[in-house]
Order: structure tokens, then C-alpha cells, then sequence
């Protein structure tokens, strides 16, 4: 049960930050990219995973409480408990930022706003319902939710611009294979993605920097006792959290300060075959690595979410 | 230094360590041996979801020289064969606590004089559940 559990908040959190991470992409990395049928179906699958585990984890929890759930219980529970209130609202949300995603009509401002509107209160249904909530009450859940919102746009950005090379604006990237003749149509899709990057790099900085902060505030508000660290499985799914984050750090400091100067430095000096030297460079492939770390560290505390915590 | 420690892991973690729906208090208290309470206040870590939360008052028979060790003991193997079976030896309360809360009370029928325990499963705010139980004595009227 306790498996089940955490493979549904894995999944629920991978899917949101998804959802964020193509907000973060259409709005952000890539406004002027062309938006395209993966793109839709990324936003979709994403939303209907988020709904459905969302949906099989009150059944999960009614089940570990009283034994059995039925169609009345679950009615009962939506209504009358928070994680009930929390699901609806999620349930709104949701729908709503997959709507807005799959237009793709919208002037651009108007699209950010609502997005980012949307995208938040994804990530708030998850706080509402956190650690943080049931320990204390609004400073703990709003440290919470920008902690969550921090991490979830520079992992969400990042999973999704390693995948939007070749799914998501296949157009573009596509005309820069072709010869050296149409110089200006090669470079057009290699400045999108150098400028990309950049802003990649800048909000992996942000985001680092909110989340030592709201780090920081969390444990005034919380610390306590080490030794539970290791004695318990909390303890330990923590550390490992923070092992596999402290890795992701190295990696993302190692891209910003010298895979993409270097990546920058090459493609200045040659348009040659610009997608064979793309792929293949370092930087690349460390955005690869950096990316399944996140989504590593997603799991991981998807499973930390389910572990009971050290009696004090 | 533990706690400089533990300050550097929540900075990147983010998490909040150490809490859970555990009891703080009790009236009575676990182990006592009172008069015949008119109710039970259980005091948790965090609220709790009182609707989705299961609480079983059950008489423990227990020899008479038994200490509150030897109750618990006892009351420990009862959770594990009598909780939340549905069976007819549980003593019917009235949870008086609606929605979400930390304090929930218990209001209790007139108890007989003999060892009880109070066994719950509980659902806290943050979706997570734990169980536990305390017992009390309640001792003859003295009147």
C-alpha cells in the first residue's frame, strides 16, 4: 500500500511539474517558438495523470483509514476534508491551465498571466495539503508553495527543454540541418535555442537562490533534532533527496559557468552542421543528466511525501 | 552542530523534519487512574480529520495486581484483534470535535468501574495516518 502510495505522489508531482515546465517553456524560454501537436499532447497526458492519481490517492487514503471505500464515502471525503477542497480546486486548475496551453491564439501577455495564474494553484493544492500545512499554518504553507514553485520551474523547464529539441518545435530545428546557402534560416531556430538556454541558466539561478531562502526560513521554523536523520525512514529518504539535490547543483553550476559559455563561444564561431554539434556537445548531454536528476529527486520525494515523520 | 547540520539539509531540502499527528495530551492521561470521565480530550501534533478518523473506546480485562505497563501490553495485542472490526464489546462515545482539529473530545456513556483503552486511527490534514491508543483505570465511586 505504502508503494502504491508513493508511486501515485510521484506521479502527481511529476505531472504538475510538467504542467509548470510547459508554462515555463511557452511563456519564457520559447514565447516566439511555434506551438505545435506535441506540445498538446505533453499538456494533456500531463493533466489527465495528474486528475487520475489525484482521484486513486483519495481512494488509497479513505482505504487506509477505514479499511474499504465506496462511491459515498469518496462524495463524503471531496467534500468535507481538506485534501477534498484541495482536489477541487486542483481539479480547476488543472483543466484550466490545459485549456490555456492548447490555445495557442491568445495575445501573449494575456497568456502569461493566466498560465502563471493557473500554474500556481496546481502547486498550492499541494501545499495546502503538505507537511508544511498540518504543522503550522499560513507562513509555513506560503514557504511551502514557493519552495514548490521554485523547484518545479527549473525542473519542469528543464525536462522540458531537453525534450523540446525534437518534439516540441520540430520545425525550426528541422530547417537548421539544411545547407550553409540559407544562412539566415540556420541561424534563426540556433539563436531561439541559445536564447533558450540563457534564460534557462538565469531561472535555474533564481529558483536555486528562492529555494536556499525558503530553506532557510523552513528550518527556523522547524529544527529539531539529527539523529532521527538516520534512525528513521524519513531520515533517510531525506538524505537521499538531498544527496541526488546537492548533485543536480554541481551539474547545474558546471553548465552555467562553463558548458554554456563554451557552448556559446562554438556557436558563435560556426554554423557548420549546427544540430550534429548541438547534440553532441557537453552541455547537452549535462542538461540531459541534470534533468533525470530532477526528475530522480521528483521521485524521490514523492516517496519522502508518504514516509511518516520522526516522533518528536 | 547537529543543528547547524539539519539546518543545512532542511535549506535544501526544504522539508519539514519532525512532526506528525502524534498525541501531545490526554485527559485523563494515559496510565491514570481516575473517576469515571464524562468525556476524553485527545490533544494531536496536528488537526486532524475527525470524519475520516476512527476512534474505539474498549474495556481491557486486565488482572487486578496489573501496572500500567502491563495494560498497555495488553491493550498493544487488542489493536491488533479488536480495532476497528466492528465488534459489539466496543463502548459507544460521541465525538463532540467537527472538521478539521487538533484537540478532538469524546464525550463517554457512564463507565463502570475497570481497565480501559482508547484505540484511534487517525487522519491528519496532510493525508498521512497513524494509529495508537492509551489506556486509563477508572476506580469504584469513593462516594
Amino acid at each position: 500500500m505504502m508503494w502504491l502510495n508513493a508511486t501515485l505522489k510521484t506521479i502527481m508531482l511529476t505531472s504538475a511539474v510538467g504542467l509548470v515546465g510547459l508554462v515555463v517553456l511557452r511563456t519564457y524560454l520559447f514565447p516566439s517558438a511555434h506551438h505545435n501537436r506535441g506540445q498538446m499532447i505533453f499538456t494533456w497526458l500531463f493533466a489527465i495523470l495528474l486528475l487520475a492519481a489525484s482521484a486513486l490517492d483519495v481512494v488509497v487514503t479513505i482505504r487506509s483509514i477505514l479499511g474499504y471505500a465506496n462511491a459515498e464515502l469518496v462524495w463524503n471525503y471531496l467534500q468535507n476534508t481538506r485534501h477534498g477542497l484541495a482536489l477541487w480546486w486542483r481539479l480547476g486548475a488543472t483543466l484550466g491551465l490545459a485549456i490555456f496551453l492548447s490555445i495557442t491564439r491568445l495575445p501573449r501577455a494575456v497568456s502569461a498571466f493566466v498560465m502563471g495564474i493557473s500554474a500556481s494553484l496546481v502547486l498550492l493544492t499541494f501545499s495546502a495539503i503538505s507537511h508544511a500545512a498540518a504543522m503550522g499554518g499560513r507562513p509555513e504553507i506560503a514557504l511551502d508553495w514557493l519552495h514548490f514553485m521554485a523547484a518545479a520551474s527549473w525542473a519542469g523547464g528543464l525536462v522540458m527543454f531537453v525534450i523540446m529539441p525534437t518534439t516540441l518545435i520540430p520545425s525550426t530545428t528541422k530547417t537548421s540541418t539544411t545547407t550553409k546557402t540559407s544562412a539566415s534560416k540556420t541561424s534563426a531556430p540556433h539563436n531561439l535555442v541559445l536564447t533558450g538556454m540563457n534564460r534557462l541558466s538565469q531561472l535555474g539561478l533564481g529558483a536555486v537562490t528562492v529555494l536556499m531562502l525558503t530553506g532557510i526560513l523552513s528550518a527556523r521554523l522547524h529544527v529539531s533534532r539529527v539523529n532521527t536523520l538516520v534512525t528513521t525512514s524519513y531520515g533517510w529518504a531525506l538524505l537521499v533527496k538531498v544527496g541526488l539535490v546537492l548533485i543536480t547543483l554541481m551539474i547545474a553550476a558546471a553548465n552555467r559557468w562553463i558548458f554554456l559559455p563554451a557552448f556559446q563561444r562554438q556557436q558563435s564561431l560556426s554554423f557548420d552542421a549546427p544540430e550534429t554539434s548541438s547534440t553532441h556537445h557537453p552541455l547537452i548531454r549535462a542538461l540531459r543528466y541534470e534533468a533525470v536528476l530532477l526528475v530522480t529527486v521528483l521521485a524521490a520525494t514523492g516517496v519522502l511525501s508518504t514516509q511518516p515523520m520522526p516522533h518528536e | 552542530m547537529s543543528k547547524l547540520l539539519l539546518s543545512l539539509i532542511l535549506l535544501i531540502s526544504g522539508q519539514s523534519v519532525f512532526a506528525h499527528a502524534f498525541l501531545e495530551t490526554s485527559t485523563p492521561e494515559n496510565g491514570a487512574t481516575v473517576d469515571a470521565p464524562e468525556q476524553l480530550v485527545l490533544t494531536f501534533g496536528e488537526a486532524v480529520e475527525t470524519m475520516f478518523s476512527v476512534f474505539e473506546l474498549h474495556p481491557v480485562d486486565v488482572p487486578e495486581d496489573a501496572d500500567s505497563d502491563a495494560l498497555a501490553a495488553i491493550a498493544n495485542g487488542l489493536m491488533t484483534t479488536h480495532f476497528n472490526l466492528g465488534l459489539d464489546s466496543v463502548i459507544e462515545t460521541t465525538l463532540v470535535t467537527e472538521d478539521q482539529n487538533a484537540e478532538v473530545v469524546l464525550e463517554l456513556p457512564p463507565l463502570e468501574p475497570g481497565a480501559y483503552a482508547l484505540m484511534w486511527r487517525i487522519l491528519s490534514v496532510d493525508t498521512h495516518t497513524s494509529q495508537d491508543f492509551i489506556t486509563f483505570v477508572v476506580q469504584a465511586s469513593t462516594e
